[in-house]
C-alpha cells in the first residue's frame, strides 16, 4: 500500500530511512528496555523542562486557593457596616453603579451578627464562627477590587490576570516557576467539590505555557480520578505495554520534532503510571486520627461540610506530598447557586458558609499544628463581592468596587486588617488592592519577582501580572 | 456525557462553545491505559488479528497502516515484534495466535502519541 503522506508534513526520505535503520534506533530502544526495570524510572522527557531558580528566598512552598464561587457578600462576612444596618430599608444614599440585573432595591443591612475574635479583635459574622476563631492567623483585605462585574470575565481575571480566556492560570505560573517536588502527582491540582467556576476549565489552563502546567482536576473521594486502577492482572503486563509505547513515542518525537503538546503528552503517561499508586495512597485517610477527622468536619451532620472537609484534608495531604498549587472549588448545594445570591441571601449564604466554615478552620489549625502553615499560603477569595443595597427584596447583586478576601500563612502578617470600604461597604476608599497586586504578592511569597517570571509569547515577555501589579509589602512578615 | 468525552474536551451540549478547549492531562493518559471501553475496542481488533493467517510482521504492518496511516519504520516493527514475544512469555502462551497478546499491542498503538497527534 502506498503511503499517502497525508499524515506527515514530509514524506520519510531515503536519508531518514537509512538514518533510522543504521544509527542504532534499535540499540536505543534496547537500552531503554534494559534501563527500565520498572517503567517510568527515567523519564524520556525531562519532567521539569528548565528548572528556574527562585529570584529570592521564598516564604511559601505551596498555595491552597480556597475559591469562593459566585461572590461572597463582604458586609455579611468580614466587613461589618453599622451604617448599613441603621439605614436598612431606606433608599440607598450613594449613587448606584449599573448592576447585572438592574433590579436594585433599598439599603440592606447585614442579616447576621458580628463578633470580635482573638487578640486581634477581628470582627467576623456568624456565617464563619469557626474561621472567626482562627482570626489571629488571618490577614483580611477589605479593599479588593475587580475590573469585571460578570462571572466569566471576573473568574478569568481572578485566575489568569486577564478578563478573557486563553492566559495561563495562577497555578500554571506557579508550577512553571517552581516545577513540582512530587514525581508522582501533578504539580497543580484542582480538588473539585462539584462546581467548576463560570468560564469553565479555562480558569485552570496553561495558556501559552507548556501544556503540562495545566491543572489536573480530581475529586476528594475515591476514585479521585476515573480509570486510576490498571486493568492488567499483573504490573508486568502493563509495564511491557508502556515500554513499547515509549519506544514508539521516541520515534515520533524524532520524526515530528520537539513539540510541546507531544512532549507533555509523553510526560503525562509517565505521571499517569505513577499516579496509579500515588492517588489511591493520597486518598487513603485511614491513617488519620479521629481528632483530625473531627477537625475537618468529616463527622458533621451536614453532607456538604463532610465533603468540603475531605477536600481540605486532601489539600493538606497534597501539600505534604509536594504539590505546589491546590485550588478547591465549591460544593454544589441543592437550591442555591454558588455564593451568587441574587435572591434568597439568607438561605444561600447560610448553606454555603455551613459547608466551608468548619473545614477551613480545621485546615488552618491542622496546618499550624503540623508546622506547615508558615510555608503554605492559604488564600480565600471569590471573583467579586456583593452590593450593600438589595437586589429585589432579599438578594444582592455583584459588586466589583469593594470586596473582601483573606490570606493566611506562607509569609503573610497574621491577625490584621488591610484597606477599607466606605461606610456602606460599597466602594474602596483606602488602600485599594487590584487582582494584579494579589498575584504579585502570591508570586513574591513563592520566591519570584512577578516582573521577572516571564514567558516569551507573541513577541513579548508575558507574565501573570501583565504590566501591572504591586507586591503588598505592608502585609508581609 | 461519557467521562471519556468530557476528558477529551467535548463541549457540553447545553451551551455553545466558541472554541473548543484543548487540554493535555494525565487523566487522558489514564483513559487510554485503563478505561474499559478502550480495552474492549483493543480486544475486538486484537481478536481479529490473532486469527489472521499472515506472518506477525505482515500483521504489524497492516495494524500500523490502519492505526497510523503508514507502514512502521524498521525499528518500530522490530520493537513491536519483540513486544509480542515478551508479552506472550509473560502470559505463558504462543505469540502468533493469542488474542490477548495482539489486543495488548493494539492498545499500545492507541496509546502511542502518533495515534492522536499529527506531526
Amino acid at each position: 500500500m502506498h503511503h499517502c503522506n497525508h499524515f506527515n508534513d514530509l514524506p520519510i526520505t531515503r536519508r531518514d530511512m537509512l538514518r533510522t535503520c543504521s544509527s542504532g534506533f534499535g540499540a536505543f530502544a534496547l537500552a531503554c528496555l534494559l534501563a527500565d526495570k520498572s517503567y517510568g524510572a527515567a523519564p524520556a522527557v525531562q519532567a521539569e523542562g528548565v528548572r528556574r531558580a527562585t529570584h529570592h528566598a521564598p516564604k511559601a512552598k505551596s498555595v491552597i486557593f480556597l475559591y469562593m464561587d459566585g461572590g461572597v457578600s463582604q458586609v455579611d462576612s468580614f466587613d461589618p457596616k453599622p451604617r448599613l444596618t441603621k439605614e436598612n430599608g431606606q433608599p440607598f444614599a450613594m449613587k448606584m453603579e449599573p448592576t447585572q440585573f438592574d433590579n436594585n432595591g433599598n439599603t440592606q443591612g447585614t442579616l447576621w451578627d458580628f463578633k470580635h475574635y482573638g487578640e486581634s479583635g477581628l470582627p467576623v459574622s456568624d456565617l464563619f464562627p469557626h474561621v472567626g476563631a482562627c482570626a489571629d492567623e488571618l490577614c483580611v483585605i477589605r479593599s479588593m477590587v475587580s475590573q469585571f462585574s460578570e462571572h466569566n470575565a471576573a473568574n478569568y481575571f481572578l485566575h489568569t490576570g486577564l478578563g478573557q480566556s486563553g492566559r495561563p492560570s495562577m497555578g500554571a505560573w506557579t508550577t512553571y516557576g517552581l516545577g513540582t517536588s512530587s514525581r508522582d502527582l501533578p504539580g497543580y491540582v484542582v480538588l473539585d467539590g462539584g462546581l467548576i467556576p463560570s468560564g469553565g476549565v479555562d480558569n485552570f489552563a496553561s495558556g501559552f505555557l507548556p501544556a503540562s502546567y495545566q491543572a489536573s482536576i480530581m475529586q476528594a473521594k475515591s476514585p479521585a480520578l476515573p480509570n486510576i486502577s490498571p486493568l492488567e492482572e499483573r504490573p508486568e503486563l502493563q509495564q511491557n505495554k508502556l515500554s513499547l509505547m515509549r519506544i514508539l513515542d521516541d520515534a515520533a518525537l524524532e520524526r515530528m520534532g520537539e513539540h510541546d503538546a507531544l512532549e507533555s503528552a509523553i510526560r503525562n503517561y509517565e505521571l499517569a503510571y505513577r499516579m496509579q499508586s500515588a492517588v489511591p495512597e493520597l486518598m487513603d485517610i485511614s491513617g488519620e486520627s479521629n481528632t483530625t477527622r473531627e477537625l475537618y468536619g468529616l463527622d458533621d451532620e451536614y453532607g456538604h461540610t463532610r465533603s468540603y472537609g475531605m477536600q481540605c484534608l486532601v489539600a493538606r495531604r497534597l501539600v505534604e506530598r509536594g504539590v505546589r498549587f491546590i485550588e478547591l472549588t465549591c460544593p454544589m448545594i441543592d437550591g442555591v447557586d454558588r455564593w451568587d445570591a441574587h435572591g434568597g441571601l439568607q438561605d444561600n449564604h447560610t448553606k454555603n458558609a455551613r459547608a466551608v466554615d468548619r473545614p477551613i478552620a480545621g485546615l488552618l489549625k491542622d496546618l499550624r499544628g503540623r508546622g506547615l502553615l508558615d510555608e503554605t499560603l492559604v488564600v480565600w477569595a471569590g471573583e467579586f463581592g456583593r452590593t450593600p443595597f438589595a437586589q429585589g427584596t432579599n438578594g444582592r447583586d455583584h459588586n466589583p468596587y469593594g470586596f473582601t478576601i483573606w490570606m493566611a500563612g506562607g509569609g503573610m502578617k497574621p491577625g490584621m486588617v488591610y484597606g477599607a470600604t466606605d461606610e456602606y461597604g460599597y466602594k474602596v476608599v483606602e488602600n485599594k488592592v487590584e487582582i494584579h497586586d494579589l498575584h504579585a504578592t502570591m508570586l513574591h511569597l513563592l520566591g519570584f519577582d512577578h516582573t521577572k517570571l516571564t514567558y516569551r509569547f507573541s513577541g513579548r515577555d508575558m507574565r501573570l501580572t501583565d504590566v501591572h501589579g504591586e507586591v503588598l509589602h505592608a502585609l508581609l512578615v | 456525557m461519557a467521562e471519556m468525552q468530557l476528558t477529551f474536551n467535548m463541549p457540553l451540549p447545553d451551551s455553545t462553545a466558541g472554541k473548543r478547549t484543548v487540554s493535555n492531562v494525565p487523566a487522558q493518559s489514564l483513559i487510554l491505559m485503563n478505561d474499559p471501553f478502550v480495552a474492549e475496542q483493543a480486544k475486538a481488533w486484537g481478536g481479529q488479528l490473532a486469527g489472521m493467517p499472515h506472518a506477525p510482521e505482515e500483521r504489524i504492518r497492516l495494524m500500523c497502516e490502519r492505526a497510523w496511516g503508514r507502514a512502521p519504520g524498521a525499528g518500530e516493527g522490530s520493537a513491536m515484534k519483540a513486544f509480542l514475544e515478551k508479552q506472550a512469555a509473560a502470559y505463558g502462551v504462543d505469540a502468533t495466535g493469542d488474542p490477548r497478546v495482539w489486543s495488548d499491542l493494539v492498545q499500545v498503538l492507541f496509546m502511542a502519541k502518533e495515534f492522536i497527534f499529527i506531526g
